[in-house]
């Protein structure tokens, strides 16, 4: 059934199918026709001006040549019509040579001047003579047409060039003047050629159009745009030259963006062959082409609009199948504009990853960077630890004199002193035990800082290390008679507590702690209470006194490096302000913690644990 | 008497532990340098008269204390002499405890008071 609605269909796509084709073929066939005819207009038009140009130079050409083959010319009896003397003025008037000259000139009117060169090149004679009378001797032999016609022993028509005095474009003709096959002379006359742009000007040309006449060089001598006196400097076409060669007639090109339409017609000058060109716009050019083209194409495109819409509403009539088409138009809109989308998300996602490309590679390349930079880090800090190591040696050598020899002095071993010198050099003696303390403390808070302090872990009895920390201190408390005490309970049975730590480390702790403490309580009333005692996996150091306590707002920088609560104090007390900071580092490197308790003007406790197992001392590398 | 032998190109450290260590009644004779130490060691070994104990600067230019440990190591002279450090370096990458694996008794830190340096060398010649 359907199939069957279909056939008028498929015949009258056929038919008009078959319509457009032969009419199209006509067309192209009129068009063609029409394109040729406009070449062939155009070809003529340059032709006519081509046979006019070259007329106007021929026909001096044959004068200067009927001149050259009379007798008067060929004489070589020579006055000496222009010598250093009387130069520009003639005495001796070869009158013969002269009124030759002035008949050709006066028979060819273009002809500005005629002159006669002597086969050597000298200058003999110019007409007119006004010419002559400023002209001193001179040669030409070094003129390109002096020099031509020696070489061909022919006529030769110079390139055209541009007159200084009256911006007429002016060619020279030379003849050579034989006398029994021997070079008698030249005569070279000078053509005006402005006569032959008068004649472009005249033309009758299209809108836009523009006719050109151009030397061998394709330099322009004649153009129909130029107005009469215009002085502006000729046009080189050599660019055509390029594109047209020696043989093309015409051609299609664009000329700084115009499509432009070039007839070209050779003039032949013997020696020289000069071009007419014809430049117009192409569309000017085959504007009537066009036009009947246009008119063409509109008839085909009614007749097959016609056939379309009468063919629809067959289709239409005889399937009824319109809302189908709608329906499908619809989708097909849906699927543009999903397309679109889909297009615009992949433009997207495609700019994203370049985008994380571009990221990628910086990160990269930072990491480079940090890579690098951790090298030189690492040198930077072999080289730090070389000069640590050596400052300390230097620092603490000089030391060792003084700390030793000023005890010797205090305890008699040299002698004994007054008391007030035995004051003072005790004084001394304590000032480089504490300088030398400053420096291990130092050198101490930079090992803990760079995890690079190594500890002697040994499993350590805990009152040990409490009793010998108290011990160190217990002269000084007594002379200070401050009540210094300490308990180290035992461990649940009876044993006693042990601790697996470096316990010169845990006892460098306790003293800081002791030391601190001694420092802050009063003379005589002082209490310092240092004790020790398991509590769950952890043994707890605490030192408590009755001091002078902490101000709340001092208490957060506490363990900070140098840091000292009251610094009007440490004149008073000492220290470096380094201790609390140590203590803090070797505890935490014991996987242990520090803190404290404080209330001002009633006392201070520090409290540190430290884990019985598993503790991560170590931090050491190499 | 106990016989000490003080090694240290610092000739005032050297002095002090000599006025120090003659004073509480020791016998103490110095040397400068590392291999003077050799010297004097092996000599007391050839008149039977040995140290008893040998004090160590770690840090000596050209040979140093470890050297001198060393090439007393190889002599086998270690079991016959008590060898001690003392040691103004306390940032040198052996600490005491490797020190002490390489055979020297112990390790005292400069500067020293009477007290550390007598107490040090009474524990290290006792016995």
């Amino acid at each position: 059934m359907r199939r069957a609605a279909l056939q008028p269909v498929i015949i009258g796509a056929i038919a008009s199918a078959l319509v457009i084709t032969i009419f199209y073929f006509f067309l192209t066939e009129d068009i063609n026709k029409e394109i040729v005819s406009v070449e062939k207009n155009k070809g003529n038009l340059a032709g006519s001006m081509a046979r006019q140009a070259g007329q106007h130079v021929q026909t001096a050409i044959a004068a200067l040549e009927v001149a050259a083959d009379m007798p008067q010319m060929q004489s070589t009896e020579y006055s000496d019509l222009i010598s250093e003397e009387n130069k520009g003025v003639p005495v001796n008037v070869d009158m013969e040579k002269r009124n030759v000259q002035k008949a050709v000139l006066l028979a060819v009117p273009s002809l500005e001047s005629i002159g006669f060169l002597m086969p050597n090149g000298d200058v003999y004679s110019v007409e007119p003579s006004i010419l002559q009378q400023n002209l001193p001797v001179v040669n030409f032999a070094y003129r390109d047409y002096y020099i031509e016609v020696i070489n061909r022993q022919n006529t030769y028509v110079s390139a055209a060039f541009q007159s200084t005095a009256t911006y007429n474009y002016t060619t020279v003709i030379a003849v050579p003047v034989f006398k029994d096959g021997s070079l008698a002379g030249l005569l070279v006359g000078a053509l005006n050629l402005g006569v032959i742009n008068e004649q472009l000007r005249m033309l009758d040309l299209d809108e836009n159009e523009v006719a050109v006449i151009v030397d061998g060089d394709w330099n322009e001598i004649a153009s129909s745009d130029r107005p009469v006196g215009d002085t502006t400097p000729r046009r080189s076409f050599s660019y055509l030259q390029d594109i047209m060669g020696d043989t093309a007639m015409s051609a299609r090109i664009d000329a700084s963006g115009k499509d432009t339409y070039i007839t070209r017609a050779p003039v032949d000058l013997g020696s020289n062959r000069w071009s007419v060109l014809l430049i117009q716009p192409y569309s000017d050019a085959f504007s009537d082409v066009y036009l009947h083209q246009s008119e063409a194409l509109s008839i085909i495109a009614i007749t097959v609009g016609i056939m379309s819409v009468s063919g629809y509403i067959l289709f239409r009539s005889m399937l009824g199948n319109v809302r189908l088409t709608d329906k499908l138009e619809d989708v097909n809109e849906e699927l543009k504009t999903l397309n679109q989308n889909l297009k615009g998300d992949k433009a997207r996602l495609e700019s994203l990853s370049s985008e994380l490309k571009s990221k990628n590679e910086h990160l990269e390349y930072l990491a480079k960077e940090l890579d690098l930079k951790a090298t030189q880090l690492k040198e930077m800090d072999a080289a730090k630890e070389e000069f640590a190591a050596m400052i300390t040696h230097e620092l603490k050598t000089p030391l060792v004199p003084i700390v030793g020899y000023t005890e010797l002095l205090v305890d008699g071993t040299l002698g004994e002193l007054t008391p007030v010198q035995k004051e003072k050099i005790q004084l001394m003696h304590d000032s480089a035990v504490s300088l030398s303390g400053l420096i291990s403390d130092l050198l101490d808070i930079r090992k803990l800082e760079m995890g690079k302090m190594k500890f002697d872990v040994l499993e350590t009895p805990v009152k040990d290390i409490v009793g010998q920390a108290v011990g160190s201190f217990l002269p000084l408390a007594k002379s200070k008679q401050i009540a210094l005490t300490y308990t180290a309970a035992p461990d649940g049975g009876g044993s006693d507590l042990m601790l697996s730590c470096d316990p010169k480390r845990i006892q460098q702790v306790l003293n800081n702690l002791i030391s601190n403490s001694l420092k802050f309580v009063s003379e005589k009333t002082g209490v310092v209470q240092v004790t020790a005692r398991r509590n769950s996996n952890s043994v707890e150091f605490a030192v408590k006194d009755n001091g002078i306590g902490i101000p709340e707002e001092k208490q957060a920088r506490l363990f900070s490096k140098f840091y000292q609560v009251d610094t009007s104090l440490r004149r008073e007390v000492g220290g470096s302000g380094l201790g609390l900071a140590i203590s803090k580092g070797i505890v935490e490197a014991h996987g242990g913690k520090i803190w404290f308790e404080s209330t001002p003007r009633v006392g201070s406790t520090f409290y540190f644990s430290i884990p019985m197992v598993n503790n991560a001392v170590g931090g050491a590398e190499a | 008497m106990k016989k000490i032998l003080v090694v240290d190109d610092n000739k005032n450290v050297a002095d002090l532990a000599e006025i120090i260590l003659t004073s509480a009644g020791y016998v103490c004779t110095k040397t400068n340098n590392g291999k003077s130490c050799l010297d004097a060691v092996r000599a007391s070994y050839q008149n039977d008269d040995g140290y008893d104990l040998i004090l160590l600067d770690v840090a000596m230019p050209g040979f140093s204390g470890v050297d001198v440990l060393n090439a007393l190591k190889q002599e086998g002279s270690l079991e016959r002499v008590n060898v001690a450090f003392f040691t103004a370096s306390s940032a040198t990458s052996l600490d005491i405890a490797d020190y002490e694996k390489m055979g020297a008794r112990g390790c005292l830190r400069k500067p020293f008071t009477k007290a550390e340096l007598l107490n040090f060398v009474g524990k290290h010649t006792s016995g």
